[in-house]
């Protein structure tokens, strides 16, 4: 029964992003704000419908939906719409939407071809550590999705005559310096816990060797910002490039390198 | 003479010396470097080769990146006492030590403390010269999860449910301290760690091989290095097949560059092979043990804390304290 209603759930959730994305893309063409509102609204109904899901799983697992592949991608896909509904609260920050949604989108529909079983938690698993370095390299990579988006709206207005595309630079600027600290948290948590669990801090895994190069662009980026004055356009090829990183490292990884994460995966 | 040549060294060392405090002081010198580390890095991961990530030229690599961080940080410790807004240049100065101690921290690491991983067996000592103890593994206890539970996930990696390694370590002959270690709850002692492996887990197993004459000899199988038993003309090796239900060992020999199944034993029914008779005698666990001692995870651990203090210093100053003219201009 719960499978089934999580199922629901999860299609409920998927079709509103879909519609809320539409809806918000036409009141984006339209230049109409209350269509871009009606968007916010379904965009809301369905995040409340994608944290029902979570805590379904969550009930149904009885430990915290941080553990597959397919609670890992939807767990990140609602950080990232749950953190462009707080940006949409000020409406100048709406435009986001239109090139982060579909970073969400594709996270739902990757999620969509993932085995969706309940898995016991193994016991090596049982660590608050562990639950801490997930949560904290998805808030990184959640907060990089802003600044993603941010340099795309940026690219797009600068070509356009009559708009002022600073605040979207800036706003790249800032959440890619919390991008950075939670990457670092997920980091430093991640070696501690296989330091417990394997007895060795660093293995040069895949996917910790990714995660160090999208460690190392972001902090390419922050200091060709800081201390390199670069704005604008080079910073946001920049964080383009750091975004397919994170894509890289969080998907690609799992399909093209062996590695020793995952181990629950399937 | 003597004092005019030594005046000439001196001079040169120290213009030498600022030339390469220039050069690794500047952004021109460390974006470069941070752009081939991360290409590098790229590659090593693309292309995997054993131990890239050790050679020499990688770690050499890491280390001009760490002499580049510290006369950065050095460069910026006079902006420090004559700037404006002067908070958030010591968040960027706390951050970059934090990751200079990290850096000398994993290098003293490689040089300092030691690593064994060695098998313990099940009412059995594990020695380790230069050890100031002896190890004894009492016993192990393991609960495997439902098969159901498990059976989308390969069976390599598959924790136990349970899996406790009950040691008593002995000094002179006497047990000394007594621990239950499992993976992901080490014990540490006298700063020695020991952990078990969640992967390294196993039996091993006596053959008993009786000869046509009656005389019989106990061979001891160990999955790590398992044993070639002549019977009769025949080399076979033995494979366990052990679990809570079915204890019994495989006897394959090589035929055609094949192993071949010649049959099964177990303590209750024995295979006769070439007029001998062979049959399972005392079966034990084993487990892998992680032995290591590692003086620099304090340093690891300081350099940790320095680093993220330093950045979240650096952001709330920076917006708090931000005014025209203060920004920072390195290199």
């Amino acid at each position: 029964m719960y499978e089934n209603l999580e199922l629901l759930l999860f299609s409920a959730t998927l079709l509103l992003y879909v519609i809320a994305w539409g809806w918000h893309l036409r009141g984006w063409q339209l230049g109409s704000d209350r269509q871009t509102q009606v968007a916010i609204w379904i965009l809301w109904f369905g995040w409340v419908l994608h944290l029902l899901m979570m805590g379904l799983r969550w009930y149904q697992a009885g430990h915290i939906p941080l553990i597959t592949p397919f609670e890992f991608v939807t767990f990140f896909a609602m950080l990232v719409i749950g953190v462009f509904l707080l940006f949409s609260l000020n409406e100048k920050n709406r435009m986001l939407g239109v090139f982060l949604l579909p970073v969400g989108l594709f996270l739902m529909f990757y999620a969509a071809l993932l085995p969706r079983h309940v898995q016991p938690e193994f016991v090596i698993f049982n660590s608050l550590l562990l639950k801490f370095h997930v949560l904290t390299t998805l808030l990184g990579y959640a907060a990089w999705s802003i600044t993603f988006a941010a340099s795309v709206s940026y690219l797009y207005l600068e070509r356009k005559k009559n708009t002022s595309p600073g605040l979207f630079d800036r706003m790249a600027y800032r959440a890619a310096f919390f991008a950075f600290c939670f990457l670092t948290l997920g980091i430093i948590t991640g070696a501690l816990w296989g330091d417990r669990v394997f007895g060795q801090l660093w293995f040069w895994d895949p996917k910790e060797t990714w995660s160090f190069i999208t460690w190392l662009i972001f902090l390419a980026y922050l200091h060709a910002r800081y201390t390199l004055d670069w704005k604008g356009h080079r910073a946001a090829i920049l964080a383009i490039i750091g975004f397919l990183a994170v894509i890289f490292t969080y998907i690609g990884v799992d399909f093209l390198l062996p590695q020793i994460h995952g181990t629950q995966s399937s | 003479m003597i004092s005019a040549e030594r005046k000439t060294i001196s001079r040169f060392l120290i213009s030498a010396f600022k030339r390469v405090f220039g050069f690794f002081s500047s952004l021109k010198t460390a974006i470069p470097l941070l752009v081939i580390t991360i290409v590098v890095t790229i590659g090593g991961s693309l292309l995997p080769q054993p131990d890239l990530f050790k050679s020499w030229w990688y770690l050499g690599l890491l280390g001009l990146n760490g002499i580049s961080l510290l006369f950065i940080t050095i460069l910026h410790i006079p902006m420090i006492l004559e700037r404006k807004g002067r908070n958030a240049l010591i968040g960027v100065v706390v951050t970059h030590l934090g990751i200079l101690i990290l850096i000398i921290g994993a290098i003293y690491g490689g040089m300092s403390g030691f690593r064994y991983k060695v098998k313990a067996i099940e009412d059995e000592m594990t020695v380790i010269p230069g050890l100031p103890f002896v190890i004894h593994l009492d016993k192990l206890v393991v609960e495997e999860y439902p098969a159901e539970d498990v059976a989308h996930l390969n069976a390599e990696i598959v924790p136990k449910k349970r899996q406790e390694s009950h040691l008593t370590l002995l000094k002179n002959g006497e047990p000394w301290f007594k621990a239950v270690v499992a993976p992901g709850v080490p014990a540490k002692i006298d700063g020695i760690t020991m952990l078990p492996s969640f992967k390294d887990i196993g039996w091993i197993f006596e053959v008993i091989v009786t000869d046509p004459l009656g005389k019989t000899k106990v061979v001891q199988v160990k999955p790590w290095t398992p044993p070639i038993i002549e019977i009769g003309q025949t080399p076979v090796m033995a494979h366990s097949v052990m679990g809570e239900v079915d204890m019994t060992a495989r006897i394959m020999t090589l035929q055609d560059n094949q192993m071949v199944i010649l049959g099964v034993i177990s303590q209750q029914e024995a295979l006769e092979l070439n007029d001998h008779s062979l049959s399972l005698g005392q079966v034990k666990r084993y487990t892998a043990l992680a032995i290591y001692n590692r003086p620099h995870a304090p340093i690891l651990v300081l350099g940790c804390l320095a680093m993220l203090f330093g950045l979240v210093w650096h952001f709330y100053f920076r917006h708090r304290d931000r005014k025209p003219g203060n920004r920072l201009k390195a290199g």
